[in-house]
């Protein structure tokens, strides 16, 4: 039996919940090859060292603030 | 309206409302007749509140009658952009799915106006969700750009861009994710303040990226911008999106000139492929400052070309995952371009969104060591095009107006563009100065020292 193979796009919006109409799989599809490549080959090429993320947990006052 | 008060400024009316010399009851009347006569043709509210606008007026009114105290903005009319709380009040986004949605309560922003006295006129027209640059909205209708209705107004901040131009208003909030303040403050030929980031609460104002959303003021005038920046501005103790770092006076220190600051002009990134006529107002803007007494410096700005990938790699995400549950449920009630990006976010890894927030910090040391340490502030086009034709379409259109923008939001340094020009065809053009972390104070003063120079502001759109 011939088994359709899923394509990355579909399978992204899938994990993230979202219905992948046909017609718009191959807009996304196209978006991943384009835009999200681009800029994952760009954040990959970096050495970032000890460099820890912008955003951080912020935990609540303590209680004897 | 009564002839020459819907060019007023904040400032002017926040004096002659305090000298009992115009009631905040003339001017709201005059600024609702003002819209009601012009709604037809620049589409700039979603939602106009005139018996809650009247109400203040009045309560204002009684007020200065009884001699209470006023705030600096007491009675004075002001918009807010469709994604602020005001309680009691719908809040759409510009949205069909929250088409019903009523805000509960007001949003901190809007609770400091009130605090200081101002009189919410209503809700203004803006990109779906703020997740766009051109203000083309396919569930209210475009705002208008009033120089030229067939045109853009820039977005997201759409209707508060043009109904200020337009003089429906002497002021407006916005929000800026990527540019949505500067944006439409260039096209439309007003000024437009982005803060630090944090520098002003975030709380009850409807979300794009956590990360990267700023709120700020839209206005006639650099001194208008800093005197709403005055009545935001400082830390929320209910919320989380605001840091403990002292507010000056902006006002005071407006009048002091740009003799001896130091202006950057950038080498690279920010006058690349810009529309000819763009580029000569920005730079004869920056050569008057110089003749002004500014110290120009041409500077190197590191990271840039690859900033904007930082910015996606941040904002699809986080959009996405404030937005996942109504992707799934009801995807077909977004606008096409809209639910275009919010699909694309679905593509980035978790390991694409850590990275960005790594590079992120590298690039704020890059920018600390390598820019403001060497200058005070740098100055750019705002935008590398002006107003661009409503059908001309999305994409092209938001990658050209983002550009000079958005890495000033990654960095979260304060920024403003205010009219420097106008082309051949009569569209405004935007001078961006951008300063240092918190120094919203020098970017204020240049401002205010060009505006003075020049007249460009003083401009009113043929309606």
């Amino acid at each position: 039996m011939d088994r359709q193979i899923p394509t990355a796009a579909r399978v992204f919006l899938e994990l993230a919940g979202i219905g992948v109409p046909a017609q718009r799989e191959a807009i996304v599809t196209a978006g991943l090859e384009g835009n999200t490549r681009r800029t994952a080959e760009a954040l990959a090429r970096r050495d970032y060292g000890q460099t820890e993320p912008a955003s951080r947990f912020r935990p609540p006052a303590s209680e004897s603030r | 309206m009564t002839s020459g008060l819907e060019w007023l400024s904040v400032a002017e009316c926040a004096r002659l409302i305090a000298g009992r010399e115009l009631s905040p009851v003339e001017l709201t009347e005059a600024c609702l007749r003002r819209i009601d006569a012009l709604e037809g043709r620049v589409n700039t509210f979603i939602t106009v509140d005139g018996e809650g606008a009247m109400a203040a007026a009045r309560a204002a009114a009684d007020a200065i009658a009884k001699g209470g105290a006023h705030g600096p903005l007491h009675g004075v009319p002001i918009g807010l952009k469709d994604i602020f709380g005001v309680a009691g009040v719908r809040m759409t986004a510009g949205s069909k799915i929250l088409a019903e949605n009523l805000a509960l309560e007001d949003a901190e922003a809007t609770a400091r106006l009130r605090e200081a006295g101002a009189v919410m006129l209503g809700k203004l027209n803006m990109h779906e969700f703020a997740y766009g640059a051109t203000g083309v909205n396919p569930h209210y209708g475009p705002a208008r750009n009033p120089w030229d209705l067939g045109r853009i107004t820039g977005g997201s901040s759409s209707g508060s861009g043009a109904s200020v131009a337009s003089g429906e208003c002497p002021a407006a909030l916005g929000t800026d994710t990527g540019g949505s303040i500067r944006i439409p403050a260039s096209l439309c030929g007003i000024v437009g303040l982005k803060p630090t980031y944090g520098r002003v609460s975030r709380r009850g104002v409807l979300p794009l990226s956590w990360s990267l959303d700023h709120v700020g003021p839209m206005t006639r005038t650099v001194e208008d911008a800093a005197i709403i920046l005055q009545a935001i501005a400082g830390r929320d103790a209910g919320g989380p999106s605001t840091a403990d770092e002292p507010v000056p006076d902006y006002t005071q220190m407006l009048r002091q000139g740009v003799r001896g600051l130091r202006i950057g002009v950038p080498r690279q990134f920010f006058f690349e492929n810009v529309d000819p006529e763009v580029e000569s107002a920005v730079r004869s803007a920056i050569g008057l400052l110089e003749e002004m007494g500014a110290v120009l410096t041409e500077i190197d700005v590191p990271l840039i070309s690859e900033i904007p990938g930082g910015v996606t790699a941040i904002m699809l995400p986080e959009a996405l995952a404030y937005h996942q549950k109504w992707m799934s449920e009801r995807p077909d009630d977004y606008g096409d371009d809209v639910r275009y990006r919010l699909e694309l976010g679905a593509t980035f890894l978790a390991v694409h969104y850590v990275q960005a927030q790594r590079f992120r910090e590298m690039a704020v040391e890059a920018w600390r060591g390598e820019v403001f340490s060497k200058v005070d502030l740098i100055a750019t086009p705002t935008t590398p095009i002006t107003a661009r034709p409503i059908e001309e379409g999305d994409l092209q259109v938001t990658f050209n107006l983002i550009r000079f923008t958005n890495p000033l939001n990654f960095l979260g340094v304060p920024a403003i563009s205010l009219p420097c020009g106008f082309t051949s065809e009569g569209l405004p053009v935007g001078l961006q100065l951008a300063g240092g972390w918190w120094d919203e104070a020098n970017v204020l003063r240049a401002a205010h020292a060009y505006e003075r120079a020049t007249e460009w502001h003083q401009r009113r759109p043929p309606l």
